[in-house]
C-alpha cells in the first residue's frame, strides 16, 4: 500500500501559501492594460452571450433543487417522532441538478482513524489497486486493458464533506435503488455505456459513505460492494 | 422560497461571468505571454481559458478574491501551455509533465509548500484546483481537457511527486 507522509490538511494549508506566492509575483490585475484585438472580441462575444443563458439555467436548476431540498426537509419534521429516520435524515441530504447530484453530509468530525478494507472480487479484467489511506478516506484504483479504470472509494461522512456525482448527459443515467449488505443505496447506471456509471451506499450507523465507479454491469457494482469487509484496527 | 431563489440569484450572478472577463482578462493576457511570447498565442490562450471556465463558473463565488484571481491564472497557464506543446511538435520539448509554467518563488516553509512550489506546473496546477479551490477531480477534468480517469491518475501522479521531492530533500511533515 503506497502511503503520503502529509494529509488532504496539510494539503489545503500549502496549496494556500503556494497561491500567495504565485499572485505575489503577479502584477495587480488593474495594471495589466493590453489592448485585445477586434478578432478576440469577436470570439469573446458568444462566449459571454452563453455565459448569460448558462446563468439562467443553473439559477432555474437551483430552485428546483431547493424545492427538493425543503421536501426533504418538511418530510424529515414529519417523520420527527422516529429518532433512526431522524438520525438518517441529519447524517446526509442529496442535492438535484439536471447533470448533477449532491450528497451533503452533516455531523461531527470524526477521531478515529477509518479502518482499512478487504476487497474480495473485482472482474477479472481489473488488477494492480493503487491504494490511498488517510485519517478520513480510503481509494483503491485498479487498471484494467479493456476497460476505463474502476475507482473504490469510502468516506467519514462529517460537516464540510459532500459527494459530487456529475454526469455528461442525465438522459442516459437510471437511477435504481439497491441494497448493500442491508444498506440501502442508489445505483447511477448509464444506460449506453458511454460515461461511467457509480454506486453510492451509506452505512449511517458507521457514518461513511461507499462509492464505486466504472464501466460496470449492475450485477458487477453489487458484486464488489458486497464483497467488502472492513477490517478492525 | 423557490420564487425568492430565482429573484436572488439573477440579481446576484447575472454578470458574474462579465464581471470575471472584465476584471481578470488583462492578467491572463500577461500570464500566457510569459509563457507564448506571441500576442494571438496568448490571446489564444485567453480565449481557451474562459472557455473552460465557463463550464465549471458555478464553483466561483467571488469576482475579486484572492482564490477566484489564482483560478483564473491557473486554467492560462495551462491553456498556454497546451498552446505550447501543439506549436512545438517538431521541435524537443520537455514531456508536459516536467513543464514548469509561471516561476513560483518558494513560499519559504521549508516543508511542504516550498516543495508543492517546485512542482511541475501540472502538478501543481492539479493540487491547487483540488486543495486550494477546492474543485472534484471531475470538475479538474472538464477543465483540463481531460477524462475523469486521467485527471484520478493526474492527482495520484501529482501527489507522489511531491512525496517525491520531500523524500529527496529530507522534509519530515
Amino acid at each position: 500500500m503506497k502511503t503520503f507522509s502529509f494529509s488532504d490538511q496539510d494539503l489545503v494549508l500549502a496549496s494556500g501559501n503556494v497561491r500567495e506566492s504565485l499572485l505575489n509575483v503577479l502584477p495587480s490585475p488593474s495594471d495589466c492594460n493590453h489592448m485585445f484585438s477586434q478578432a478576440f472580441e469577436e470570439t469573446m462575444a458568444p462566449v459571454l452571450k452563453e455565459s448569460y443563458q448558462k446563468q439562467k439555467k443553473h439559477s432555474f436548476l437551483r430552485s428546483i433543487a431547493a424545492v427538493f431540498l425543503a421536501l426533504l426537509v418538511g418530510t424529515s419534521m414529519l417523520l420527527a417522532f422516529s429518532p433512526k429516520t431522524r438520525a438518517s435524515l441529519t447524517q446526509w441530504f442529496r442535492e438535484i441538478y439536471q447533470n448533477r447530484i449532491i450528497y451533503q453530509y452533516t455531523g461531527d468530525q470524526i477521531d478515529t482513524p477509518i479502518p482499512s478494507c478487504e476487497i474480495g472480487w473485482v472482474p477479472e479484467d481489473f488488477s494492480n489497486p493503487e491504494i490511498y489511506q488517510d485519517e478520513s478516506m480510503f481509494s483503491a484504483m485498479y487498471l484494467s486493458e479493456r476497460r476505463a479504470a474502476l475507482v473504490i472509494d469510502y468516506y467519514f461522512m462529517f460537516d464540510g464533506t459532500a459527494l459530487d456525482i456529475q454526469f455528461d448527459d442525465a438522459a442516459n443515467i437510471k437511477e435504481e435503488p439497491v441494497s448493500v449488505n442491508g444498506l440501502p443505496g442508489t445505483l447511477y447506471l448509464c444506460s449506453d455505456g458511454s460515461e461511467s456509471s457509480t454506486l453510492v451506499w451509506h452505512d449511517d450507523e458507521n457514518r461513511t459513505e461507499y462509492t464505486i465507479n466504472g464501466f460496470l454491469e449492475e450485477s458487477e457494482f453489487l458484486r464488489i460492494a458486497e464483497s467488502i469487509r472492513m477490517i478492525d484496527p | 422560497m423557490m420564487i425568492y431563489l430565482q429573484m436572488l440569484e439573477s440579481n446576484e450572478d447575472k454578470q458574474k461571468f462579465e464581471q470575471l472577463y472584465i476584471v481578470y482578462r488583462g492578467l491572463m493576457f500577461h500570464v500566457a505571454m510569459q509563457l507564448l511570447s506571441n500576442k494571438q498565442d496568448a490571446e489564444d490562450a485567453v480565449h481557451q481559458a474562459f472557455l473552460s471556465i465557463l463550464e465549471c463558473f458555478h464553483g466561483i463565488h467571488e469576482v475579486r478574491s484572492p482564490k477566484t484571481r489564482s483560478f483564473v491564472v491557473i486554467i492560462t497557464e495551462r491553456k498556454a501551455i497546451d498552446i505550447l506543446r501543439k506549436k512545438s511538435r517538431a521541435q524537443t520539448v520537455p514531456y508536459d509533465d516536467l513543464i514548469g509554467g509561471v516561476d513560483i518563488p518558494l513560499p519559504g516553509d521549508h516543508g511542504l509548500s516550498d516543495a508543492m512550489a517546485q512542482l511541475p506546473a501540472r502538478y501543481r496546477e492539479m493540487l491547487l484546483l483540488r486543495y486550494d479551490n477546492g474543485y472534484s477531480t471531475r470538475e479538474i477534468a472538464k477543465l483540463f481537457g481531460i477524462s475523469p480517469d486521467a485527471a484520478q491518475k493526474l492527482l495520484w501522479r501529482s501527489k507522489q511527486a511531491l512525496q517525491t521531492i520531500l523524500d529527496k530533500e529530507g522534509i519530515n511533515i
